[in-house]
């Protein structure tokens, strides 16, 4: 019992200390690759799973959690923007105008294009059966 | 223990990501309370909470950015652990094939270049307009391709998250108006336009939509992760 806890705990953060280094090295290799440091993690990691053929347990569990709670780790930044928006004054109406329709066209083109483009489903079933359950 | 400058910053640091966290759980909290009303969305209220703990304290904001610095660092890791929903999510994309591959890629292309466009009716400088670029890609890819190509981080943080939170909000609308009731298509458009935060209300629609989102939020995030910097190094300004 504590064996397997034990060996857990160290599957965990060896699975930590992996994110880590695969980020430090994409951050080394971004100085020779016009590239996002992390993106180049990313596609390190990438090659290593497609190498690997399978998801270690660990890792699969670290990052499912850490992904699920990624809002953690957009307050500072929020917070960071306050700061930058405010400088914006007049132009902030604007500014939100253009968040606002630029989403609503995209999504609405995309959504369209989704429906022309897809090919019937085989597996037909209910896809609106559950939209009333959120709101 | 000797207490000089150093030490502060550190005890200073430490207590504003306790804080940090504080507020993102009793945000948790609320959501769940709220019975996920985006309204409620942990970011919204977290980032509220921590604002009013700063307005209480007398801290500027700009402070407590440097204090929760640690909390930013944190991020590239994070987005590194994207490459295993990007691992798993494979198979749907070649179940698709070129076609949902064109949905993801021009739904990619079009958001930016919309913002761009309607940002041009008023003076906005060039930092502004660079940082809407990345409003479609989940926010840690953001923050770095922003960076890249000489946007501001934060700025291009919030825009990313406020497109999310729009876009999940709008989705119901656009559905209706567009016909489209195609699970696949509901979740390529909810994971190309919101990101992060399409996904997660595509997993409460249902399994498969929740699968497609992530599957365009990868394709959507790596692809103009990719673009972007390489469109700016060729043509560069």
């Amino acid at each position: 019992m504590i064996k397997s806890r034990t060996a857990a705990v160290f599957k965990l953060t060896l699975s930590c200390a992996a994110l880590i280094l695969i980020w430090l090295l994409g951050a080394r290799l971004s100085v020779y690759i016009a590239l996002p440091p992390a993106l180049l993690g990313l596609f390190i990691l990438f090659v290593v799973l497609a190498f690997l053929g399978r998801v270690p347990k660990a890792l699969f569990e670290l990052s499912h959690y850490l992904l699920g709670h990624f809002s953690l780790f957009f307050i500072p930044p929020i917070i960071a923007a306050w700061v930058y928006i405010k400088t914006l004054q007049q132009n902030l109406w604007l500014f939100l105008l253009a968040i606002l329709f630029s989403t609503f066209l995209s999504m609405l083109i995309t959504s369209w294009l989704a429906r022309c483009l897809l090919p019937a489903d085989g597996t037909k079933n209910d896809a609106n059966k559950e939209t009333n359950n959120d709101n | 223990m000797i207490i000089d400058g150093h030490t502060w910053e550190y005890i200073n640091s430490g207590l504003w990501i306790f804080f940090t966290l504080v507020a993102y759980i009793s945000a948790l909290f609320i959501f769940r309370f709220s019975r996920y009303n985006l309204v409620f969305h942990p970011v919204v209220t977290g980032s509220i909470m921590v604002f009013g703990v700063c307005l209480i304290s007398q801290t500027s904001l700009s402070d407590y950015v440097v204090y929760s610095s640690p909390l930013i660092w944190l991020l590239g890791p994070i987005t590194v652990a994207l490459a295993v929903p990007v691992y798993q999510q494979l198979r749907y994309l070649v179940d698709t094939g070129w076609r949902g591959f064109l949905v993801v890629v021009c739904g990619g292309m079009l958001a930016p270049v919309c913002a761009i466009l309607i940002m041009s009716f008023g003076d906005f400088t060039d930092e502004v307009k660079l940082s809407s670029l990345t409003k479609s890609i989940t926010t840690p890819l953001a923050i770095d391709t922003a960076n890249l190509i000489g946007g501001v981080t934060e700025l291009a943080a919030a825009i990313v998250i406020m497109t999310g939170l729009l876009g999940v909000l709008l989705s119901k609308l656009v559905f209706k108006i567009t016909k489209n009731q195609d699970e696949r298509g509901q979740g390529l458009t909810l994971g190309t336009i919101a990101h992060a935060i399409g996904t997660s209300h595509a997993l409460r629609l249902s399994q498969k939509t929740g699968a497609y989102s992530s599957m365009a939020l990868c394709v959507n995030g790596v692809v103009t992760a990719i673009v972007l910097p390489l469109f700016f190094y060729l043509f560069g300004t």
